[in-house]
């Protein structure tokens, strides 16, 4: 899935079926594509360039999902719930990092990955 | 009624970007409205006890026994329940064992709404402490 989600450009991410947050190693949003902007209400323009976990979803930043990528390499999925503009929405979370990236990865979809 | 719905439109950011956590539910605790705090707060707290985290009831009692029997014995249409009480919570979560210090409000609205307050004041705990020692 990282091999994947590194070759596909920020236009690209669009076409995904689930919600993808593309992150510096800061934690500032690099790439915000339109299916998570459907699930979350917040549209990409205002995701663009602001921390991730303490301006756009502020309801992850715990022990559960943002401490996670404190660790230099990160796999894991989660069952969550989201909300900020949006009704609280049951999610699976899937978070990903490499240390050979320079961006870290946030999943989001109403169904498990598969 | 334009002017209600903009007013209401206002207040939301307040909702969404408060630094308390506020939970509106229905009798039996099943959450209706949730802002992010709460979702922080909760989510680890559910987790722990391998619950959904749908219900603020079920999983604040797992913690906090008393409240479920503060809310059932509490006869009134409407009132304040719980009036920022203190609460500390142990849970582990990986390796680690976590004490936190919850303060919690709770307010019956009407029979069949309820509003959850809650934060976790340890850190402020720890300030005001290191605060009392400097003085």
């Amino acid at each position: 899935m990282l091999a994947w989600l590194e070759s596909q450009t920020d236009d690209q991410f669009d076409e995904a079926p689930f919600g993808i947050v593309r992150m510096t190693r800061d934690g500032i949003v690099a790439a915000y594509c339109k299916s998570e902007s459907h699930i979350t209400g917040i549209s990409q323009e205002y995701a663009l360039g602001k921390y991730y976990f303490t301006q756009i979803a502020p309801c992850a930043n715990n022990m559960m999902v943002a401490s996670k990528y404190a660790q230099p390499e990160l796999d894991e999925e989660l069952d969550y719930i989201l909300t900020y503009v949006c009704e609280p929405v049951k999610v699976r979370l899937r978070l990903l990092k490499s240390p050979d990236s320079r961006f870290q990865y946030f999943l989001v979809d109403r169904k498990s990955f598969s | 009624m334009m002017d209600a719905q903009l007013h209401l439109q206002k207040l939301l950011p307040i909702f969404h970007h408060s630094p308390l956590a506020m939970v509106e539910a229905n009798a039996e605790g099943k959450i209706r409205q949730v802002n992010p705090k709460a979702v922080q707060l909760m989510m680890p707290l559910a987790t722990y006890l391998d619950l959904p985290g749908t219900n603020i009831i079920d999983t604040l009692s797992g913690f906090i026994p008393a409240i479920r029997g503060a809310i059932a014995d509490f006869y009134f249409d409407s009132g304040l329940i719980i009036d920022q009480e203190p609460y500390i919570i142990h849970f582990a979560y990986g390796q680690s064992l976590i004490e936190r210090h919850f303060s919690l409000t709770i307010e019956k609205i009407t029979p069949d709404s309820l509003l959850f307050f809650f934060d976790d004041v340890t850190d402020f705990l720890v300030k005001a402490d290191a605060l009392r020692h400097r003085s």
